[in-house]
């Protein structure tokens, strides 16, 4: 049984790292203003045009200056009048608040992805075209990131293996969460 | 879509019968206007309910949206707990929203803000919490088909009791040492 647990491991790493990287790859390498296509649940290519607005802020009339200024979750309300929580951009495991609250108020157009699972529905953002007309890559994140660290651009794109508030929780609570002694047993057994 | 509260097929034959236009137009107007009293009462009901919410007391799993709702990884179940713990505070810290997954009926709230803290990017707190189970009051807020939950406090912290990686192993792989 647990050796094919392992093997079922195995199969979902094989099948799903591969994936991923080329559509990071692939997101990366893809010109300024077109979308790519990745590997996730019910993905519709999409594209909206609206105002810039912090979540928050629409939902109870608690805002902040300039949408929070990256420390708010940020949505599109479009034209049509519904928001659009936009919960991704196109660098590895960050979001798009830095993409757009420099925008906030604003009318902006967006594209990218829609995903939708278990009723939950929301937008990962591939470009932004600001109101000047020029489309952007949604990677702000990895310059801001570079200049909040200090640490060499060149390590932006991987950021999550040398963010040092990341290093701190795992080396403190470990990879599984569970303390420094629960790794040790369990990747030693691998 | 804001439907008359009486259809005009049931009004309509024996007003229009004597053929009189002016009558026609003037009930014409009539419906546009009510139509737009009855959108303007259910915007003005809805604002108030997203305004107020409600309050609510969850238990669940701090999660990472992303991976659960786009499945990048592999089904939902994959990337809970300790499976994806790793990937969780990567995400929770690149700013991802990070959402509560109810232990009742797995339904996903996103988190706005956390026991009077509205940074919702990147919360110190949060990260902290991340795969943790946690007994939260606050107020959940429905906008657009999302449900949003500010935590005003935190009941019980349970810690992280979903062990994943027993079944799954570390996903993604590039979280193992």
């Amino acid at each position: 049984m647990a050796n094919k647990i392992k093997l079922t491991n195995r199969f979902i790493r094989s099948l799903f790292l591969p994936l991923i990287a080329s559509a990071v790859i692939t997101g990366c390498a893809t010109p300024a203003g077109e979308v790519d296509v990745w590997p996730i649940t019910n993905a519709e290519k999409s594209g909206l045009t609206g105002q810039v607005v912090d979540v928050l802020c629409e939902l109870n009339g608690n805002c902040a200056d300039n949408c929070g200024e990256g420390t708010r979750q940020l949505g599109i309300k479009t034209e049509a009048g519904g928001t659009v929580l936009v919960a991704k951009n196109l660098s590895n495991y960050s979001g798009a608040a830095e993409e757009l609250w420099n925008y906030c108020g604003e009318v902006v157009e967006v594209n990218g992805l829609f995903t939708e699972h278990q009723g939950v529905r929301f937008f990962q953002a591939q470009n932004v075209r600001a109101p000047d007309g020029q489309w952007q890559k949604a990677t702000r994140f990895l310059d801001v990131w570079t200049e909040r660290t200090g640490k060499p651009a060149s390590l932006a794109k991987n950021w999550q293996y040398h963010d040092e508030v990341v290093n701190e929780i795992i080396e403190r609570d470990g990879r599984l969460g569970l303390g420094p002694e629960a790794d040790q047993d369990y990747f030693e057994s691998q | 879509m804001i439907y008359p509260l009486v259809s005009t097929q049931m009004v309509a034959p024996t007003y229009f019968a004597t053929g009189n236009w002016a009558r026609r137009a003037r009930f014409k107007s009539l419906l546009i206007k009510a139509a737009g009293v009855i959108s303007l009462s259910v915007a003005v009901v809805s604002q108030s309910l997203a305004a107020e919410g409600k309050r609510v007391t969850i238990t669940g799993e701090m999660i990472d949206t992303w991976c659960y709702v786009s499945q990048i990884m592999g089904s939902s179940a994959v990337v809970t707990g300790t499976a994806h713990h790793v990937c969780a505070v990567w995400c929770a810290a690149g700013g991802i929203p990070v959402g509560l997954l109810d232990k009742k009926d797995n339904k996903v709230y996103m988190v706005l803000s956390f026991e009077g803290d509205d940074t919702s990017v990147a919360n110190a707190k949060i990260l902290n919490l991340q795969s943790h189970e946690l007994t939260v009051k606050g107020t959940v807020f429905e906008l657009d088909g999302l449900s949003y939950l500010n935590i005003d406090e935190v009941i019980a912290d349970n810690g992280i009791v979903n062990l994943t990686h027993e079944k799954f192993g570390i996903v993604p792989g590039d979280a193992r040492p």
